[in-house]
């Protein structure tokens, strides 16, 4: 098994780009301004159901975007979702951005 | 079916600070048993509903109310119509000859981010990792249902107005006054384009029921009659939904009540229905089969003395676990007072993972 650190270093060259298959179209978005516990420090953030290319939906945060229109294209990334706990665990999730 | 009610109780909803949550069953279960004239021993089963705030809530009613069999009912939102359902399986059963449905929650304890936490626990996993609330999600689907009909955000906001307008005269609304809709567009977004006044707010409350048998019956004074209680479920995250304009939970009970009680949407002469924010008012008028898809709006608007006449979730307060057995009581009470036949309450759970559609008679 490769150590964590070896890891680390060789996923720079394994993470490939988002497979068009992934890519995706906002259906329809709102942006939060009243959020629930832990999410406060994000607000406003902008949530929307994405129809991925490969016809499944999913329901992520746009990040990177000054303005969200329905019908936009969007590709997956991989960002900081929130902080957990005392410790300052950070944890990382899908979120998705404009493809420019 | 057509299962007698003896006895209706509601305790004022707002935040009641003065009260815990073993005042409000006591004060909500005493009214009740007062009201048919019963005795503790005399129940035979108790479906208590909460959704947030007590665990246990069996010792709790066992302590105050001396009542001893009694079950707890989750169902978030729709706890308390869930108990309604669960009281008159009892009694379908043959296990109970009297069962109480009694709904209670204390919400007002809590900060509104903590609630919003809460809350968004009843969405989808996925939509709650990314930071979405009901509220939220409700706005996902207000933002696709202007879109495709062709409306303006601030056409919504005739529902909570008129809602308000309805609970000026209920004495136990929370909220007894006008709303004007300059007041909701001066109010922040909460999640666009839903405004904070669009939004139902959280509060205390209990409400309770009692039903009998037929066959005991005799021995009491009917207030009206549970002819149907339908519940089914849906996804709860949007994503795995065919429609964003239509809450399928909310169809399928709708369509399972009107069958057990052989009626149609249009013998319903007054209904209470989930509006937590004004798209959920809409959606349950158009799923309900009262209005076509599109034209529900337009139907609320020309049938405001039919609709949400306590003020519904908005001037009432939603008080989770009770806000099922409150509608129900309300229907029950306004059919009592009138010549109408029958009555409707729509409950749902989240953004409609669960939907509860209960068909009274008078």
């Amino acid at each position: 098994m490769e150590s964590s650190p070896l890891s680390w270093r060789l996923s720079k060259e394994r993470i490939k780009p988002a497979s068009s298959e992934i890519k995706g179209v906002i259906e329809s978005f709102t942006v939060v301004y009243n959020a629930p516990k832990g999410y406060e420090n994000h607000v406003p953030y902008t949530i929307a159901l994405v129809r991925l290319a490969n016809g499944e939906r999913a329901t992520s945060q746009i990040v990177d975007a000054d303005r969200v229109e329905v019908g936009m294209k969007v590709e997956p990334c991989l960002r900081k979702v929130y902080v957990n706990g005392d410790k300052g665990l950070i944890e990382y999730g899908v979120k998705f951005r404009l493809i420019k | 079916m057509r299962i007698p009610v003896i006895a209706t109780s509601l305790v004022k909803f707002g935040d009641l600070w003065e009260k815990g949550i073993g005042d409000l069953m006591m004060e909500s279960g005493e009214m009740a048993l007062r009201n048919a004239r019963l005795k503790p021993g005399m129940v035979d089963s108790l479906h208590i509903a909460n959704a947030f705030s007590q665990e246990m809530c069996s010792a709790i009613a066992y302590e105050k109310l001396g009542i001893i069999n009694s079950v707890s009912v989750n169902a978030a939102d729709a706890s308390g119509a869930v108990a309604i359902r669960e009281a008159s399986n009892s009694i379908l059963s043959g296990q109970s000859n009297v069962a109480m449905a009694l709904g209670v929650e204390k919400m007002a304890d809590f900060k509104s981010n903590e609630i919003l936490a809460m809350t968004s626990k009843l969405l989808d996993n996925e939509e709650f990792f990314a930071g979405a609330t009901v509220q939220s999600q409700f706005a996902v689907m207000t933002k696709k249902y202007l879109n495709d009909f062709g409306l303006k955000a601030e056409d919504l906001w005739f529902v909570p107005s008129k809602n308000h307008q309805n609970g000026i005269g209920n004495e136990y609304a929370q909220y007894r006054f006008e709303l004007k809709q300059e007041k909701i567009s001066s109010s922040p977004l909460a999640a666009d384009p839903i405004r904070m006044f669009e939004c139902a707010p959280y509060c205390d409350g209990a409400a309770a029921l009692i039903m009998c048998s037929p066959r005991a019956a005799r021995k009491f004074k009917a207030k009206g009659y549970l002819l149907a209680s339908s519940v089914a479920s849906g996804s709860s995250g949007l994503s795995k939904r065919k429609s964003l304009t239509s809450i399928e939970s909310t169809k399928n009970a709708a369509e399972q009540a009107y069958h057990a009680a052989g009626i149609g949407p249009k013998d319903i002469g007054l209904a209470e229905v989930h509006d937590i924010v004004p798209i959920s008012e809409v959606l349950a008028i158009e799923d309900l089969g009262f209005a076509k898809k599109g034209a529900g709006l337009s139907y609320i608007k020309s049938n405001s003395g039919k609709i949400n006449l306590s003020g519904g979730l908005k001037a009432c307060g939603n008080a989770p676990g009770a806000t099922g057995v409150r509608q129900a009581v309300d229907v029950l009470r306004r059919l009592k007072s009138s010549k109408l036949k029958y009555g409707l309450a729509q409950t749902l759970a989240g953004t409609g993972s669960i939907s509860v559609v209960n068909i009274f008679g008078g």
